[in-house]
């Protein structure tokens, strides 16, 4: 028997053929999706649905997990099969170069998706997805504020939206007044401040949660998790909203998974 | 092909809730899932449970279980009204892989072809559960003969393989 993974055995004695079965998607290879595809080949993951449509920037290099100064100009999907590839060379990995919204068919397999989106409108469309398809969605992200002579404020999330249970309209990470506002702004925002230690650690947080989410190793049956990061001090901790957030989802109720019907009224 | 389906772990225990309570005189109980497809042929979702009502039940002699017309009736009924597949499913009281009767191969096909003549672009099917593992037998759009699961995902906080 490989001894490759006899450091996660606590994980459970079917921890690891439950990872090499298990199909895990993630929407965005940048600063996050990077991490996250990086943890996922070292720990077995052997199935893959990856999408980006973009190719890698100078800009990128301060974040980009697995990127050299080479790989400018090649495409993010390249650069996270490389990563994969290096660990786990048999795995198989559907690379999609669009929008997840454009061949969502690779997605449906999944599951559990991560989400490492840049906008509220991707995020929720993702987990509606999610939702219809009864999959676990992972949502990560960071943003750095500045507000006026204030030291900047680093902030970030890690969601767990499980099915049935309290979304992220729920949780009041999304909302129709953010979704609103940001429409207000698109193609005006710019180039977001980005760093690589945030996403490391929201990423790490996310795969844990996934890990934990697929082997049942805490022994916790989960409903849905929202984790907070304060960049400034360090600290993640649960979500004061997490609390108030209801046991069932009306937003996605149960009965409307799967393909989307017409009813009559 | 073989079919994936999804179940939602709330959903589930209720099922199993439901299908572990003794009846006045059937040996072992019966309910239906609520299951509706998805942009994949080979991917169904499960979306309720309905449980049949001990007088829908029928003494037969030569079954375990047998339920009667008024069962079988609002179930083709919710096919109609909320355009959900029916899943026939049942629980045997045991660990490890459940299998079916002589008596299920031969009258649950059956059942699910009245569920097809009501709705075929709906998928139907009839299940057994263990305490640890289910076997089916699933009816698919666009396909004439039955199907048998790939895999079965219970999903909550939690994916747990069946």
């Amino acid at each position: 028997m490989s001894t490759k993974y006899q450091r996660q055995l606590f994980l459970g004695e079917t921890s690891q053929s439950i990872i090499e079965w298990a199909v895990i998607g993630v929407v965005g290879l940048g600063g996050g999706g990077s991490h996250i595809v990086q943890q996922t080949a070292h720990i077995g993951f052997q199935n893959y649905a990856l999408y980006d449509p973009q190719t890698a920037e100078d800009t990128n290099l301060n974040r980009l997990v697995g990127a050299t100064i080479r790989d400018v100009g090649r495409e993010k999907l390249k650069i996270s099969k490389r990563l994969i590839r290096g660990l786990q060379p048999k795995a198989k990995i559907s690379a999609n170069r669009v929008r997840w919204q454009e061949a969502p068919e690779p997605l449906m397999v999944c599951d559990l998706i991560f989400g490492c989106a840049d906008s509220f409108q991707d995020r929720d469309e993702l987990e509606t997805f999610c939702r219809r398809h009864l999959i676990i969605y992972i949502d990560i992200g960071m943003d750095i504020h500045q507000v006026d002579d204030e030291p900047p404020r680093m902030a970030g999330q890690v969601i767990l939206s499980a099915p049935g249970h309290a979304c992220m309209k729920c949780l009041g990470f999304i909302s129709p007044e953010k979704l609103a506002m940001e429409a207000q702004k698109y193609g005006v925002a710019g180039p977001r401040p980005q760093v690589i230690w945030p996403n490391g650690i929201l990423a790490s947080s996310a795969v844990g949660l996934a890990v934990d989410a697929l082997t049942g190793w805490t022994r916790k049956m989960r409903a849905s998790i929202y984790l907070s990061y304060d960049g400034n001090t360090g600290f993640v901790s649960e979500h004061v909203l997490l609390q108030y957030a209801p046991k069932v989802c009306q937003h996605y109720p149960l009965a409307d998974a799967g393909s989307p019907q017409i009813r009559t009224l | 092909m073989k079919l994936t389906l999804r179940i939602p772990w709330v959903v589930l225990s209720e099922a199993r809730q439901d299908l572990v309570r003794p009846h006045p005189f059937a040996y072992e109980r019966v309910g239906f899932f609520r299951c509706r497809p998805t942009g994949r042929p080979d991917l169904v979702v499960v979306t309720g449970y309905d449980v049949v009502p001990d007088d829908h039940y029928v003494r037969d002699t030569m079954a375990a279980t047998c339920i009667g017309g008024d069962a079988i009736r609002s179930a083709l009924q919710r096919v109609l009204t909320h355009k959900v597949g029916q899943i026939h499913v049942h629980q045997h009281e045991h660990r490890g892989r459940p299998g079916p009767s002589s008596t299920d191969l031969e009258d649950q096909p059956r059942l699910v072809k009245s569920f097809r003549n009501v709705d075929s672009e709906l998928p139907h099917g009839f299940m057994i559960l263990s305490e640890t593992h289910a076997w089916g037998s699933f009816s698919l759009p666009g396909l004439r003969r039955l199907v048998g699961l790939n895999s079965i995902s219970v999903v909550s906080g939690r994916v747990e393989f069946l």
